[in-house]
Parts: structure tokens; C-alpha cells; sequence
């Protein structure tokens, strides 16, 4: 809780103006829809860019909750389950409930323990200088979320292509990435930016696209109640967005 | 606190008091339907939470889910959790509104009598349940056969009595066995088979993290447990 309160009081640090093949042009539409029919987008004026930056900087408090934390905070969300259980009409003293709000709380800090990993532990060692610069694909990553809205799950994969230029990230950190900014209360939308974002902050490449699929369990087991609805999300940055050629290719390779 | 006991009730009928009846002649013991019986009386009168109860509760779930949110480090004045606890309050809620319902309401008005003595299925009943240790939900489906005994009961009927035993926090092997009972009670065929094949979001998105397993739970009470030809012709239609 300080942490985050804290994080978000600081100015937010400038980002790189290293605009490489128009990343930084592509950060501000996030606010519009983006055009895709091809050309990087005219930046727009002070205000709106300033208005970004503090959407956009969202993704780079990389919030750190520790192992304390969690170990001192589990008394506390293991009575708020047992008044849940409570609340719902059960009885918390029967047998195959006695241990269940420790149980749910722990299950708790576990889906959310994106929020004790940073980007630049998990990739600092893995980035290699290649001279590569055909598409690189990692598909079908299993992602599994928490809906921020309701706290229930949404499941679905992960498909990341990216345009290397000079240098080429290990691969299963590709999927590193997706489990740390996945085990979050998330929204598919900013779950899929945060992505792209943090391996065009890393890798500095000439393109990312990252495509979700996912399906709601807030849509499925409640509320409209649509058993095979599936929300597809996705963010093509730098030549992805530019170049339909490209990311006709990628789009081809991740379908089945 | 009345209701409570009820709910504790309802959840103990398929425990391990009544497991052992099981070992008889034609599938139902005595001993089985006496305690089956007493559920049902319970069944009828008692339900374990009242709906108009649920608005009144709703505060308290509230700051329980707020002070998880607290707990787990996220800033709760953020927009998008904002509403959030009310939002996880009413969604639980409705996700264990299984507790509002007795099999009693839902059916008494739609069992007829017909002559027909062949096997009767509906399969593929999407379900949707909590799992009672994690909070989890667990999801699959359902496949429901009962050889009637000149009454049967209208076919959305079985759906709404999985409905209203898997919209609680339940462990798979006793909402399999809680739906068997529950036709058998209400109907008295000469047998009743229910099958249950879920995966377990507490197995696939944590612990030991199987993304592809499945968990297969099978009740055949009567000439399903009985006669293995009757059983098989059952599971040979579930599979096909």
C-alpha cells in the first residue's frame, strides 16, 4: 500500500526519447483509436502527450511487494475470507471449510504475485547480441488473470512476435513477461500493452505484436452468462503498426 | 445462524456417513433412503440463505473484500477497483446463489407420468461451481441419465438441479453424488447415473499448475450400479 501511494506521488521518470522506428509516436494515440491502415500517427500537442505520460507511466511503477508482506497481510485477508464465508451463509466450522480462508488467501497472494516481480530481474541476463532480423514468434503462452473488476479469473494465450534489431531476448522470458504482468488484477487491454511495452523498453526492437484471446470467466459463469465468448486484444507497435505487410505475416503465423 | 446449520446440513448429506449405505442389494439401501429422506424434509423447508437477505449483506462483504484488496498491495482508489468490492461481493453472490434454492421449488411442478421404461439423458450440461477449499471456481460438464419408473420430469429440470447444487462452494465428489440424490428423491426411478468431468482453475492457474487435466466423477445409483449393461450403454451414449 505505501509502496504504491508512494510510486505514484513521484514524478514520473521521462521516458526515452529514443523515438526507434516511431515508438514514441505510437505512445500517444493510446488515448484514441489507434489507425491502423498504415503511417506512424501524428503526434499530438503538450497536453495530450503530458495526459499519456501519466497514463502510459501506470505500467512502469513496478510495484514490489515482498515475501513479508505477503507473510504479515495473510492474517489479515484470512478473516476477511472467513467473514465472506460468513457472509454467504456458510458455515466457516465445518469440516471442508475450516481451512479454506487461509487456503483462499494464500490462493490469493499467489494470482497476484506479479506484484513482487520486477521486468529487470527476471531479463537482465538474457539479452543477446544477434545479428537476426527475421520475425521471432512465441505462441500459445498460457495466461492466466485475475478480471480486476470482479476477482475472478479469465483465462486464455499469449501470442508475442517481435522484429529483432541487433538483439535478441532468451524466449522463455518472453513468457516471464507475460506471467508477471499476468499475475495481476488486470484488464485485457492494459495487460497486452503493459506486454508490448515492456519488451520495446527492453529490447528496443524494430517491432512488437502481441495478440490476446482470452475468455472471461466474469462474462461465462456470471452476468450474461456466454459460455463460448472470447475477448481478443491486441497492440502491434513500431513496424507491426506501420507495415501491414508484417503484421499480415505475423498475424498468419500465430493462427492455427 | 439457523440457516447456517441447514447449509451445514445440506453439505454433510453426501459425506461420509452416507457412502457406506451403499453396499446392497438393488443399489439403494434402507439406511440411504431414510437419510435421504431426512435431507429432502430438510430440502424442503430450510433453505441456507434467504434472497432478500443478500442485499442486507452485501456491506459486510464489502470491506472483507477491501481489506483483501489492501492486503494484497493494490491501491484501492484507483479507477479501476474503485467498485470493485461491491462488484466481487454481488458476483460471489450470485456464484453461490445455490444456497437461495431448494430442489423442492423447481420441480414440483414438473413431474408427469409416462409409460416409458428406456433410458432417459441429458449430457453436456455446461456447470459452473466454486471449489470450497480455494474459492476457486472449477467448470466442466455434466452428463445425467435416469431410467424412469413411470413418472419422469421435465429435461431443463436436471439442468436447474445442477444449477442449484453447483452455484455453492462444493467439492466435485459431493455435488455429483448431491444431484443423484436429489433426482432419485424427487422421481424414484429404478436407477439414476450422473457423471461429472471438470477442470479444477485451483490445479491449472496455481499449485502444481496441470493446464490440461481433468478430474472425472461418476454416481450410478439403482440398475446403474446394479446391472453393468445398463451402465455401460450409459457411458458408451456420454461418450459418443
Amino acid at each position: 500500500m505505501d509502496h504504491a501511494k508512494q510510486k505514484q506521488s513521484e514524478k514520473p521518470p521521462p521516458y526515452s526519447t529514443d523515438s526507434v522506428n516511431g515508438h514514441m509516436e505510437e505512445r500517444a494515440p493510446v488515448l484514441k483509436s489507434p489507425n491502423r491502415t498504415g503511417g506512424p500517427q501524428v503526434v499530438p500537442g503538450e497536453e495530450t502527450r503530458s495526459h499519456t505520460s501519466t497514463v502510459m507511466e501506470s505500467w512502469k511503477e513496478e510495484r514490489t511487494r515482498s515475501i513479508e508482506d505477503n507473510e504479515m497481510n495473510l492474517p489479515g485477508i484470512a478473516a476477511a475470507y472467513t467473514s465472506i464465508l460468513r457472509g454467504l451463509g456458510e458455515d466457516p466450522l465445518r469440516q471442508g471449510l475450516l481451512k479454506t480462508p487461509r487456503r483462499a488467501a494464500t490462493a490469493m497472494q499467489f494470482f497476484t504475485k506479479g506484484y513482487q516481480e520486477k521486468i529487470s530481474d527476471v531479463l537482465n541476463n538474457a539479452i543477446f547480441d544477434e545479428d537476426h532480423d527475421e520475425m521471432v514468434i512465441v505462441k500459445d503462452i498460457d495466461m492466466f488473470s485475475m478480471c480486476e473488476h470482479h476477482l475472478v479469473p479469465f483465462i486464455g494465450k499469449v501470442h508475442i512476435g517481435y522484429l529483432p534489431n541487433k538483439r535478441v531476448v532468451g524466449l522463455s522470458k518472453l513468457a516471464r513477461i507475460v506471467e508477471i504482468y499476468s499475475r495481476r488484477l488486470q484488464v485485457q487491454e492494459r495487460l497486452t500493452k503493459q506486454i508490448a511495452v515492456a519488451i520495446t523498453e527492453s529490447l528496443q526492437p524494430s517491432g512488437v505484436g502481441v495478440v490476446i484471446e482470452a475468455s472471461h470467466m466474469c462474462m461465462v459463469m456470471r452476468g450474461v452468462q456466454k459460455m463460448n465468448s472470447k475477448t481478443v486484444t491486441s497492440t502491434m507497435l513500431g513496424v507491426f503498426r506501420e507495415d501491414p505487410k508484417t503484421r499480415e505475416e505475423f498475424l498468419k503465423l500465430i493462427k492455427n | 445462524m439457523e440457516y447456517q446449520k441447514a447449509a451445514a446440513e445440506m453439505n454433510r448429506v453426501c459425506n461420509g456417513n452416507i457412502v457406506a449405505e451403499y453396499n446392497c442389494h438393488n443399489g439403494f439401501s434402507e439406511q440411504a433412503m431414510i437419510e435421504s429422506k431426512k435431507a429432502a424434509v430438510q430440502n424442503k423447508h430450510e433453505k441456507s440463505r434467504k434472497e432478500s437477505e443478500d442485499e442486507s449483506k452485501l456491506p459486510a462483504l464489502e470491506a472483507a473484500y477491501n481489506t483483501i484488496l489492501k492486503g494484497l498491495g493494490e491501491n484501492t482508489d484507483r479507477q479501476g477497483l474503485l467498485l470493485t468490492p461491491r462488484r466481487a461481493a454481488k458476483a460471489m453472490q450470485f456464484l453461490t446463489k445455490g444456497y437461495h434454492e431448494t430442489i423442492y421449488d423447481i420441480l414440483n411442478d414438473a413431474i408427469f407420468d409416462e409409460d416409458h421404461d428406456e433410458m432417459v439423458m441429458v449430457k453436456d450440461i455446461d456447470m459452473f461451481s466454486l471449489c470450497e477449499h480455494h474459492l476457486v471456481p472449477f467448470f466442466g460438464k455434466v452428463h445425467i441419465g435416469y431410467l424412469p419408473n413411470k413418472r419422469v420430469v421435465g429435461l431443463s429440470k436436471l439442468a436447474r438441479i445442477v444449477e442449484i447444487f453447483s452455484r455453492r462452494l462444493q467439492v466435485q465428489e459431493r455435488l455429483t453424488k448431491q444431484i443423484a440424490l436429489a433426482i432419485t428423491e424427487a422421481l424414484n426411478p429404478a436407477g439414476v447415473a450422473v457423471v461429472i468431468e471438470a477442470a479444477h482453475m485451483c490445479m491449472v492457474m496455481r499449485g502444481v499448475q496441470k493446464m490440461n487435466s481433468r478430474t472425472i466423477t461418476s454416481t450410478m445409483l439403482g440398475v446403474f450400479r446394479e446391472d453393468p449393461k445398463t451402465r455401460e450403454e450409459f457411458l458408451s451414449l456420454v461418450r459418443s
